[in-house]
Formats: C-alpha cells, sequence, structure tokens
C-alpha cells in the first residue's frame, strides 16, 4: 500500500515537473493534449481525417480505441487467450511521427467478474497502453472500481444513464487510481445520449466531487472533434470547476497514462533528481486522506459488523 | 450600457454544398441549441459579420451569455442536417474583425512554430 502510495505521488511530482527522471529518454514522454478515444476505422481515409484533424486542434497524445465484448464469448472458450490483438496501425505512427504520439487502448465490456481471470492470464492487454472496463451490470460497475485491473472506467452513453456509480465504490477507484471517462462525440450526435451523459457527470460531480475525470471524445469522424480548451470549457455543462475542465484534457491524462505504464512493466526503477521545492502534500490531499480514513473506519465498521461470532465488549 | 462578448467562428461543413448558408439560418441553428439547452428564449444573438465564401462568422451576446454561449456552440453537430463544426477561432470583449482575426492567428501559430 505504501509502495502504491510512494509511486502514485512520485508519478504525480514527475507529472508536474517537479522532479525528474536522469535520463529523459528512458521516461516514457507524452505532451499535451489528450484524446485517449479514438474510434478505429477500418477505413484508413477516415482514420487519416481523424488524425490531421487532432494536428490541426492541437493534439498531441491520443489513443485509438478497440472495444470487445467480454459477454458475448463463448464458454469453453474462457481461460485461454481470448482478448484480440491490437490493429496494426504502425503506417500511420510513422506517418503522424512527430506530430501526434498513437497510442493503443482497448475497452473491455463485461458483465461478470470471470474477466479478472481472463485478463491475468491474456498477453494480448500488454500490447496494448490502455485498458477501460465497460460495465454493463450494477455489480460489473462495483467491480470495475473495486478490483479491475485496468485504468479507466467508462460507459456506454448510448444504453443512457441506467449505471450510477455508489460513493464509495468511487473512493475506492480514486484511491486505486482509476480514471473516470467522460466521452463528449455523442453528446454532439443526439441530444438524448447529451441528456443522459450530464446526468452521469452530475452523478460523478455528487459522489466524488469529480476527481479523477477525464475528457476524451469517443468521436468516428473529425466533425465530432473539438479543441482542448473548449473541451475543458464543457466542465460548465457536466459539472466540474474550471481547473478539473482543465486537468480534464492534460494533467489527468498524464497521470492516467503513467498510471497504465506501471501496470503494463511491474515494478520499476526509477532514479530521480530533485529539480526545485518539492511540496510532498497540500491541502487538497490532506482533505483526500481524511475522507479515506474516515471510508476505512467504516468499511472497517461493516466488516466488523459482519463478523458471525463478535464478541461482546464489556465497558 | 450592456456589454457584449464577441465570437469569431469558423464553420466547418462535411458537404458545404448541401446547405443554404445564411446570417439568419446559422444564428437561428444557434439560438436553437441555446433555447434547447437552458429553455429560454431571450437570448440576444447579433450578427457582425458573415462570409458566406470562407464560412466564417462573427456575432455578439451579452457578456453573461459568453460561457453558456461557448459550450452550446461546440456541442452543435449539425447544421441543416450535415455534420459541422462551429470552431472558435477567438473570443474577444472587444469588437471582432475577419483580418485582424488572421494576423492574430497567422502571428500565434508562427511563435508555437518558432517555439
Amino acid at each position: 500500500m505504501l509502495e502504491d502510495h510512494f509511486c502514485a505521488s512520485l508519478a504525480a511530482l514527475v507529472a508536474r515537473g517537479q522532479l525528474k527522471t536522469e535520463n529523459k529518454s528512458e521516461m516514457e514522454q507524452t505532451n499535451p493534449f489528450y484524446d485517449f478515444s479514438i474510434i478505429y476505422n477500418k477505413d484508413d481515409k477516415v482514420m487519416r481525417a481523424l488524425l490531421n484533424e487532432l494536428v490541426e486542434l492541437g493534439y498531441k497524445t491520443i489513443a485509438i480505441e478497440q472495444s470487445f465484448d467480454h459477454s458475448k464469448k463463448e464458454p469453453g472458450k474462457r481461460g485461454s487467450e481470448m482478448f484480440p490483438e491490437p490493429h496494426k496501425i504502425e503506417h500511420l505512427r510513422k506517418e503522424f511521427q512527430g506530430k501526434l504520439r498513437i497510442l493503443q487502448r482497448l475497452t473491455i465490456l463485461y458483465v461478470d467478474v470471470n474477466v479478472s481471470h481472463a485478463m491475468s492470464v491474456s498477453l494480448n492487454l500488454r500490447k496494448f497502453n490502455l485498458i477501460a472496463g465497460q460495465p454493463k451490470t450494477d455489480a460489473a460497475l462495483t467491480h470495475c472500481c473495486t478490483t479491475f485491473n485496468g485504468d479507466l472506467v467508462t460507459f456506454d452513453p448510448v444504453a443512457g444513464s441506467r449505471l450510477l456509480v455508489n460513493r464509495k465504490a468511487y473512493q475506492i477507484a480514486v484511491r486505486r487510481g482509476m480514471f473516470f471517462e467522460i466521452k463528449y462525440a455523442p453528446a454532439i450526435a443526439d441530444s438524448n445520449n447529451r441528456k443522459d451523459m450530464i446526468k452521469i457527470a452530475q452523478n460523478y460531480c455528487t459522489k466524488g466531487k469529480s476527481k479523477n475525470i477525464i475528457f476524451s471524445s469517443g468521436a468516428v469522424h473529425e466533425f465530432q472533434l473539438r479543441g482542448p480548451y473548449d473541451v475543458a470549457n464543457l466542465a460548465f455543462i457536466f459539472g466540474l470547476s474550471e481547473d478539473q475542465g482543465k486537468n480534464a484534457v492534460d494533467r489527468n491524462c498524464r497521470q492516467l497514462f503513467l498510471k497504465a505504464e506501471s501496470r503494463r512493466l511491474g515494478k520499476t526503477i526509477m532514479f530521480v533528481r530533485g529539480n526545485g521545492p518539492i511540496v510532498f502534500s497540500d491541502s487538497s490531499e490532506a482533505e483526500d486522506d481524511h475522507e479515506m480514513e474516515d471510508l476505512q473506519t467504516e468499511l472497517n465498521e461493516t466488516s466488523e459488523n459482519n463478523q458471525p461470532n463478535k464478541r461482546l465488549k464489556v465497558h | 450600457m450592456v456589454d457584449y462578448s464577441y465570437f469569431d467562428i469558423k464553420i466547418k461543413l462535411r458537404d458545404p454544398d448541401a446547405v443554404i448558408l445564411t446570417p439568419s439560418l446559422f444564428r437561428n441553428c444557434v439560438l436553437d441549441t441555446l433555447d434547447s439547452f437552458f429553455c429560454e428564449e431571450k437570448f440576444t444573438l447579433e450578427i457582425v459579420k458573415f462570409c458566406a465564401q470562407q464560412q466564417r462568422v462573427i456575432f455578439r451576446v451579452p457578456q453573461e451569455l459568453h460561457d453558456v454561449t461557448r459550450s452550446c456552440l461546440q456541442l452543435i453537430g449539425h447544421y441543416q442536417e450535415v455534420p459541422c463544426h462551429f470552431q472558435v477561432l477567438e473570443t474577444s470583449k472587444t469588437a471582432l474583425d475577419f483580418e485582424k482575426s488572421s494576423e492574430k492567428l497567422y502571428a500565434n501559430e508562427k511563435k508555437s512554430e518558432d517555439y
């Protein structure tokens, strides 16, 4: 736990620029702004148009998304490698080298916890930069927040706002370094989706003060893309503060990327050197700690209550 | 005296030939979206300049509606049922002009390239 906390703090410091690695080339470099959801299209023309528009709008790091529905797999095949290989996009990477850093992301749609086992034995998953979970049921949503071995929680904007995260699960997810994604392209495409998305975003706001939120497009074509400053401005509608809006397209995405890299690479030794005054805690983190302590005691209390042969204490 | 916020917009359309681009139709498109969002019909939006060839518009709204208008513009995805993007090139509290904005944009682009 302490190790995790240290790694997270280190990653946060590196992200803020207060620490620099000894050798920059060893550190995974990314530049703002970020869009971690560009839907993959087989047609290279469409992909090129999307990527050109992203460059024009000022994005530097993007992720091409492919989906995989775990619940539609035959039961017999479970246990073996069931996740797909990433699409081959080397030619696009070469074409946009220097302009865009192109990552690959897998979104796993699932209903039950069996997905965890399949994920633990999969080799293909390591080939993706980002892993997102898209739960289809309430139980899956809780699992996604508490034990899912991915980086991101997303939702199906077309399915409506059936699934709303509860406060406890949200806080555990934040504690684990998971991020919640809000896609804006479905809100552009359809006004019904827009209502649902606002509802989900407001739920994040009321249940967890909109912590660890990232904005991404989920764009299918180039007319669904918006500039990073305009996207940050959508915070006004989604119930985030101005700072949270900016972080949702910049700092949070960087932290998400670092978290994903650490998941892929496992334990790594990093040499770090100070580059100015280092502040290890601030008021917001202290506030978070208080909240987490409260949550911990709450959880302990519930687990104590669940013990079958609990002894009565006499004061 | 009312303070205004000026918006310089570039209209990007998938199929420009399939639509009729006029100031009043553009104005209606934005007003309809504002209305559908905030259910108020008394928004004031004045077109200052309009160029169908360049697909550029400069309009102004009262300053208190700046945030609302900006957010709404981003969520407009269709103009006469054709996919579109109203890209905000610049916003200002003072009057904007196509030429001035273009010069500014060019200077900014050059700066970022040098950087």
